[in-house]
């Protein structure tokens, strides 16, 4: 699947509190062509967001429990700045109940339970931002 | 002044008018059901009010209070002015004490642990009552309402700190349970058991209502006692919510029926028999508060104790994801490493790729246990939740059939052993047809895989045969290995927790398969089974309606 001539690098943003998640996921996605920058919180990953050094990510991975600013909180500043709003939200998520969970109406958002293989992860993320399988 | 202090200025003088009001109100019917000496009776109501608002609503809503008793005092007929402020002092500061000594005690008005009773009962309905018996026997003395006679006073403190006592006894707690707002308790109301709460209140009423009508000559009536099933049912089943209301209801009849000279306690002098009524039904209260207490603790232990299991299984997945993901890299880096060798893949990596293939085995047996261990969490606090949806059931069963081939296939090293199920559309008409009903498409899975699994595991390597049938109202898979089977005694043991079948040497397990799937089966409005001869296999059958479900009720305590 590497030997197709590489494409653009689609960027995307992780937002993970959790050190080895996060530097487990930029490195697949990066393995897998993606051009990823990551954040520890949602305070962090907006901050990045408002100056963005490679354009604005194609594709959100969001943990909910995080210090500092959360998942939910992180998504609600999200959807209120229109530029932000249009991106994509993967929630990465250990918790058990999130099919009632709230969610801003304006954002697309789907959920990618944890622990998750790398299969799943790579199929979703791909369908997400449209990318070439 | 600024407009949000004057708002908040007139919301408080509108409650301590509402308070007030009601003090005056409940304090004419505690004065109308029984006077003695005239302004002393043996239940005064407001003072269980005065105690629950002012602890509930804040120490400043005292003026409420003092206006409210100096208006009843002041109303009372031959009670001199300075009597009647005196009298309101006494009243004020009771509640005032009260609901201080509770505040300070760090008091628990949902009354969920036997300790907050017992600080109810010293700290309010002894101690801060006796500072109204005194001032406000005092007062009738000095204004020459009651004699100044020897013993007279003392009867008179006594007569009222018991009346008081009552009012914080009854009154206090039905206020304070019910109008708590409680963090555990939101969740847990239903119609059904509201329902259940109001009949089992009627069964009490009526009972009461046997026991304290009859005329006090009629000796062979009921007992008082015979209200004792019913009180400690109520607090065992709903809690402190059912044990206040009970005992309310108890003491409501009760109190109507002997000041009428009815019921046991009815004969010979009024006095004398409030006073004996006044035993029983602080019997009854406070035997009936503990029991509530009692029970509200067991369940909220026990909900602790899930909520730990559900906060460990979660943060189980945490370090897993990060595992699974470096584990499946190391994968990938040894294909690749073997795709480079071209032709002659070394030995080395081959070894290593089995040691990756038993970690990520170990992974996975570790991801489902914390998911067994978070649905029996979950089941054990009533919190499965199902998001139906219309689901083909043939479709999940072929798709899970196929995911368990598949596993079976991997690990007998790609070379692909017969495929083990068929499965089997009953019926006439195309075999292919969809079977769809709403279901839990998550949950229904697991219980299929469950199933299917176990069908392998202890089906002796023999074809497993599925077969899907419906009638008007419902679809049954069966599920039917050619194993040793199940012996009688073992059949209903098997769907309890911790409980596995009797194979000697066999598969290691949790024993909480087929108690997850008989619990998800169940909040479908649905059954599941086995029959079984042994040596001959067994036969798992669920059945599902295919009409959508009912809702569950859910426990109040």
């Amino acid at each position: 699947m590497t030997d197709a001539a590489a494409p653009p690098r689609i960027p995307l943003l992780v937002v993970e509190d959790d050190e080895d998640i996060r530097s487990s996921l930029v490195q697949v996605l990066e393995e897998e062509g993606f051009a990823v920058s990551s954040a520890p919180n949602g305070r962090v990953a907006l901050d990045a967001l408002g100056a963005p050094e490679r354009g604005l990510p194609r594709l959100i991975l969001l943990d909910l429990m995080m210090p500092v600013l959360d998942g939910r909180g992180f998504m609600d500043e999200q959807a209120r700045l229109p530029d932000l709003a249009r991106i994509p939200v993967l929630i990465l998520s250990a918790s058990g109940t999130l099919e009632s969970m709230e969610r801003p109406a304006n954002l697309t958002t789907s959920v990618l339970k944890k622990p998750f293989t790398l299969e799943r992860l790579l199929t979703t993320v791909r369908t997400l931002c449209g990318a070439p399988g | 002044m600024s407009a949000l202090a004057r708002t908040q200025l007139g919301r408080r003088a509108v409650e301590m008018v509402v308070l007030a009001a009601t003090y005056i109100l409940l304090a004419r019917l505690g004065l109308s059901l029984a006077t003695v000496e005239r302004s002393v009776t043996l239940v005064w109501p407001p003072s269980g009010l005065a105690l629950a608002a002012l602890f509930l609503f804040g120490l400043r809503l005292w003026p409420g209070v003092a206006v409210g008793a100096l208006l009843v005092n002041a109303l009372t007929p031959g009670v001199p002015w300075p009597t009647a402020v005196g009298m309101a002092l006494g009243n004020t500061a009771e509640a005032v004490l009260g609901a201080g000594l509770l505040r300070w005690s760090r008091f628990d008005p949902g009354l969920r642990r036997p300790r907050d009773v017992v600080k109810l009962v010293i700290l309010a309905a002894s101690i801060s009552t006796a500072a109204s018996a005194v001032i406000g026997s005092l007062s009738l003395q000095l204004g020459g309402v009651v004699a100044n006679a020897p013993g007279v006073l003392g009867n008179v403190m006594r007569v009222w700190w018991l009346g008081d006592l009552m009012g914080d006894l009854i009154f206090a707690p039905l206020l304070l349970v019910w109008l708590s707002r409680d963090g555990r308790e939101t969740r847990l109301g239903s119609w059904a058991e509201g329902g259940v709460l109001l009949l089992l209140l009627a069964f009490i009423f009526a009972m009461a209502a046997v026991v304290f009508h009859r005329p006090a000559s009629f000796v062979f009536g009921a007992q008082p006692y015979a209200i004792f099933p019913l009180l400690i049912w109520a607090a065992l089943r709903f809690g402190p919510r059912g044990s206040v209301a009970a005992n309310f209801v108890v003491s409501v009849v009760s109190v109507w029926a002997t000041v009428r000279a009815l019921g046991p306690f009815g004969p010979p002098s009024l006095g004398d028999s409030l006073q004996l009524l006044q035993m029983f039904v602080a019997t009854v209260a406070l035997t009936s508060l503990i029991l509530g207490a009692t029970a509200a603790a067991r369940v909220d232990a026990m909900r602790a104790r899930e909520d730990f299991i559900s906060v460990a299984a979660h943060e189980i997945r945490t370090p897993l994801t990060a595992l699974q993901l470096q584990v499946q890299r190391l994968r990938r880096a040894v294909t690749r490493d073997d795709r480079a060798a071209g032709d002659q893949p070394s030995s080395r990596n081959g070894e290593t790729a089995a040691m990756i293939d038993l970690a990520e085995r170990q992974i996975v047996k570790m991801t489902n246990l914390a998911e067994v261990l978070l649905d029996l969490a979950r089941l054990r606090t009533g919190d499965l939740r199902l998001s139906t949806s219309p689901t083909d059931l043939v479709a999940l069963l072929r798709e899970c059939a196929e995911s368990l081939e598949g596993a079976r296939r991997l690990s007998a090293g790609g070379a692909g052993p017969a495929p083990v199920f068929d499965i089997r559309v009953a019926g006439p008409d195309d075999s292919r047809s969809p079977i769809i009903g709403r279901w839990d498409r998550t949950r229904l899975q697991q219980v299929l895989a469950n199933l299917l699994g176990n069908a392998v595991k202890y089906g002796a390597g023999q074809p497993v045969m599925v077969t899907v049938s419906t009638t008007s109202d419902t679809a049954t898979v069966d599920i039917q290995d050619r194993g040793p089977g199940i012996a009688a005694q073992d059949q209903e043991r098997i769907f309890r927790r911790y409980e596995r079948g009797v194979v000697t040497g066999g598969p290691p397990g949790f024993g909480l398969g087929l108690h997850i799937a008989r619990e998800i089966v169940s909040a479908h409005g649905g059954t599941i089974s086995v029959s079984s001869t042994p040596g001959n296999g067994a036969t798992f059958s669920v059945s599902l309606p295919l009409l959508p479900l009912r809702k569950r009720t859910r426990r109040l305590i």
